[in-house]
């Protein structure tokens, strides 16, 4: 139901969207026919206006010439006939790169030996990489045949000259869409909710969405969902509408509309893959793994039952980390867990410095305990970040620079 | 809950200061009860007094504040030494800087009993002192207990009676000497007049009721200048009033101060007990600080030969208590063991032998529950959180067992 809420003519709008889009809510609608069949519809008038504009449309020259059986011209300005011209010479031109492009393709076809009549856009894009090899890395950059619908930008205006979007003139029209399609839902929920204080209740926990299996989507993430790009503080401004929304107490009653510019945070455990449990001479179990981190490598051995005794690098304690933080991060799984002081640890690390090593250390630990803990466990060390390994590594040096990034000292000559 | 109410010694010293804050409700709520009541009933204090309540301890304290009578029973707990002794035996050094300063902060000198500690009382109390001095060496990492073992041992020794020779810290002559000048009764090598007085003060502090009641006189007769002279049988104060007059013979006075103490135990007049601190300092270069940069003198300090001269087996109705530290060694901070053989050297090595090591280890569990537990009761550690059992397990990991590590630790919270 809350997908019916969008406008359908929000994907008529994406004349220069090439592809088909990747938002979910789009790929329904052209499940349902509904995309298909509007945007034939309009493809059709456009043509059918070119072709036929005598009698039907009344504001081109030509046409002012022809027909002289309308009353009365009615006024246009010169920009808007401009961009009329502009129209008629887009769907003329359409019209001749899609010979051009049935051409070249039964053309292809015939080359590579096979049916033109069954010669597929996927079979073109096949031949087009067989016959014109490339090795530029860019795919944008390599040679492509592609019907001009995809390759051509479409008209953001009807026929009459009016955008086809409401929020056209705005500039950011998808973006403030979602702004206000967001604030309508606030409005919505807090009706629902007068509603429930109108009856003397308090509004149920099961009313809120639960926001801890999923986390909103960055920006660029977030461009390509409303296919637009979006400046920061738009971002910012929209984001604050959605967790407004996502924060009340109402929020369940528009989940699939918050999904849209959410994205789930669990992963299938059941694809995860943990260290094997091992049961040592002593009756006690143990675990192995070996991770890394940055340049440092850690192999953490943890055997359960256990004191909490820890052994890095064959010195006992933690004290093999005179920083802090360094220590306080080999202790965090534990502490998710609630391993602490049951479990003992034994630790071989090496490379890197004190960050890199007992970054290393956790992501090892946090792997053994998993395999130690039961699935609720587990959650809770996939919801605190600590089953993925941490890509980031130090960045390269850049020759015009003291560092990475940071510029020389400025002199005066 | 019984109640549990401080030991009148305790009170006695810090009535009004602490007693809004040592309320029973506010113990109770800090520290958690961990033994059985009835082991926190100290069998020293005594109920005499009928009208008073029965004296019960927190279980992390001993109101037996005599050295001598510490034995396994009062293992881990804190011992306060009394304020009159503590400002006759440290007024001029012998606790550890940062634990000197929490003395004011906690307005008492409490000191954990240790295993080492018991240790060397036990021994001291089998020495058959007609043999030649036995040597102690404490060994162990930075920050686990060495000098608050000494300072516990020189409290064991002032209350046995044993005249003290005491040096707090080593290096603070052989690095960071005041004064420097070039000895006239050992040509070539260099005076250190003002650290030499001060420790003749030192020494006087710590001795004098001894001295008062010994009578200690000189064997012979010292002429330092033309007309500074010490007539034999002259009571020995004079020789220390001398030397802390003429600062510039005051090198010279404790060699002969302490020939005179070995030679007077050799007789039997006293029982000696020699305690000194960051020992191995002895064997390492003798430096110079200049503006913050160290410089190496080729000469040997004549401060350091009295020192060296009684830390050897060739007397008797003595006791030497050394400690061997990674910050007295020659590169402290690249000191790859805090193990004797390595810190001493082989000089150290062939002067000491034979000795008996012994090893201050670091807290066990119990230890720091107890230190712990004294924190929380001094508010040094005020932190809900950090009084929580979760806080306290993260607490006792993230120190290592190293009491120096725990105190830092606990200072933010």
């Amino acid at each position: 139901m809350e997908n019916c809420m969008l406008r359908d003519d929000k994907f008529m709008d994406h004349g220069f969207m090439k592809r088909e889009p990747k938002n979910t809510l789009a790929r329904e609608h052209f499940e349902n026919g509904k995309m298909n069949s509007i945007s034939l519809l309009l493809r059709s008038n456009l043509r059918f206006s070119s072709i036929h504009n005598k009698s039907v449309v009344a504001y081109s020259s030509q046409a002012a010439k022809e027909n002289v059986t309308i009353k009365k011209k009615k006024p246009i300005s010169r920009a808007m006939r401009a961009y009329i011209d502009r129209v008629k010479q887009f769907e003329e031109n359409l019209i001749v790169e899609s010979k051009e492009y049935s051409d070249g393709k039964r053309f292809l076809a015939n080359i590579m030996g096979e049916d033109p009549a069954h010669f597929t856009p996927k079979d073109v894009d096949k031949s087009v990489e067989y016959l014109l090899p490339s090795g530029l890395f860019q795919k944008l950059a390599r040679p492509e045949m592609a019907p001009p619908e995809e390759t051509i930008e479409k008209a953001k205006f009807d026929i009459n000259g009016r955008p086809f979007h409401f929020l056209f003139y705005t500039g950011a029209s998808h973006l403030y869409e979602t702004q206000f399609e967001t604030v309508k839902r606030i409005n919505r929920a807090e009706k629902l909710l007068e509603q429930i204080h109108r009856k003397g209740h308090t509004p149920e926990k099961e009313n809120k969405m639960d926001l801890v299996t999923s986390e909103w989507q960055d920006i660029s993430e977030m461009e390509k969902t409303i296919n637009e790009s979006i400046r920061d503080d738009h971002f910012e401004q929209t984001m604050q509408a959605l967790e407004r929304l996502a924060q009340h107490p109402m929020s369940g009653h528009f989940k699939d509309f918050l999904m849209n510019y959410r994205k789930a945070t669990t992963v299938n455990m059941t694809e995860m893959v943990f260290p094997e449990i091992q049961q040592d001479p002593d009756g006690r179990y143990s675990v192995q793994h070996t991770t890394k981190r940055k340049t440092a490598v850690a192999t953490v051995t943890i055997r359960s039952p256990g004191e909490g005794k820890f052994v890095i690098n064959g010195q006992p304690g933690l004290l093999y980390f005179s920083d802090v933080g360094a220590r306080e991060h080999v202790l965090f799984p534990y502490q998710v867990t609630g391993l602490m002081e049951k479990v003992d640890t034994e630790v071989t690390v090496e490379g890197g410095g004190f960050n890199g090593q007992s970054g290393a250390i956790r992501y090892a630990t946090s792997l053994c305990l998993a395999a130690l803990v039961d699935e609720q466990g587990r959650v809770k060390l996939q919801l605190a970040g600590l089953l993925r390994r941490d890509p980031r590594v130090k960045e390269r040096k850049k020759f015009g620079k003291a560092g990475a990034r940071r510029g020389y000292t400025w002199l005066k000559r | 809950m019984a109640l549990r109410i401080l030991h009148g010694e305790f009170l006695s010293h810090h009535v009004g200061v602490m007693h809004h804050l040592l309320t029973p409700e506010r113990l109770l709520s800090s520290v958690a009860a961990r033994p059985a009541l009835s082991t926190l009933i100290d069998g020293n204090i005594s109920s005499a007094n009928e009208t008073s309540p029965p004296k019960i301890l927190s279980p992390f304290r001993t109101g037996e504040s005599d050295p001598q009578n510490h034995s396994e029973s009062q293992l881990g707990r804190h011992y306060t030494i009394p304020e009159d002794i503590k400002q006759t035996i440290f007024k001029h050094g012998g606790l550890p800087k940062k634990f000197d300063e929490l003395t004011h902060v906690f307005t008492e000198t409490s000191i954990m009993v240790r295993k080492p500690f018991l240790e060397i009382k036990d021994y001291v109390k089998k020495i058959d002192f007609n043999r030649p001095a036995v040597r102690f060496v404490l060994y162990g990492e930075t920050g686990q207990g060495k000098s608050m073992t000494l300072a516990h041992v020189v409290h064991y020794g002032f209350n046995a009676g044993f005249l003290l020779v005491h040096v707090p810290w080593v290096n603070s002559f052989m690095r960071k000497s005041k004064d420097i000048s070039p000895s006239e009764s050992k040509p070539g090598m260099l005076d250190v007049p003002i650290n030499a007085a001060a420790w003749l003060v030192h020494f006087r502090a710590q001795n004098q009721h001894l001295l008062q009641k010994l009578d200690f006189k000189t064997s012979k007769s010292y002429q330092y200048g033309p007309r500074d002279t010490i007539d034999a049988g002259a009571p020995i104060e004079e020789l220390i009033e001398f030397g802390v007059g003429r600062a510039k013979y005051a090198c010279d006075v404790v060699e002969d101060l302490l020939r005179e103490v070995k030679s007077a135990s050799n007789s039997g007049l006293f029982k000696t007990m020699v305690v000194i601190d960051g020992f191995n300092g002895l064997f390492s270069p003798f430096m110079k600080t200049l503006r913050m940069k160290k410089k190496v003198i080729h000469q040997r300090c004549t401060l350091a030969l009295p020192f060296l001269e009684i830390s050897r087996f060739d007397w008797c109705n003595g006791v030497v208590v050394l400690s061997v530290d990674k910050h007295a060694h020659t590169d402290p901070f690249n000191a790859e063991s805090a193990l004797p053989l390595y810190l001493l050297g082989k000089e150290g090595w062939e002067h000491l032998d034979p000795f008996i090591p012994i090893n201050v280890e670091e807290y066990n569990t119990a230890e720091t529950n107890s230190a712990l537990d004294y924190y929380i009761d001094r508010r040094w550690i005020q932190h809900p959180g950090a009084q929580s059992e979760s806080g306290r397990a993260e607490l006792r990991a993230m120190c290592g067992g190293n009491g120096l590590e725990l105190l830092k630790l606990c200072a933010p919270l």
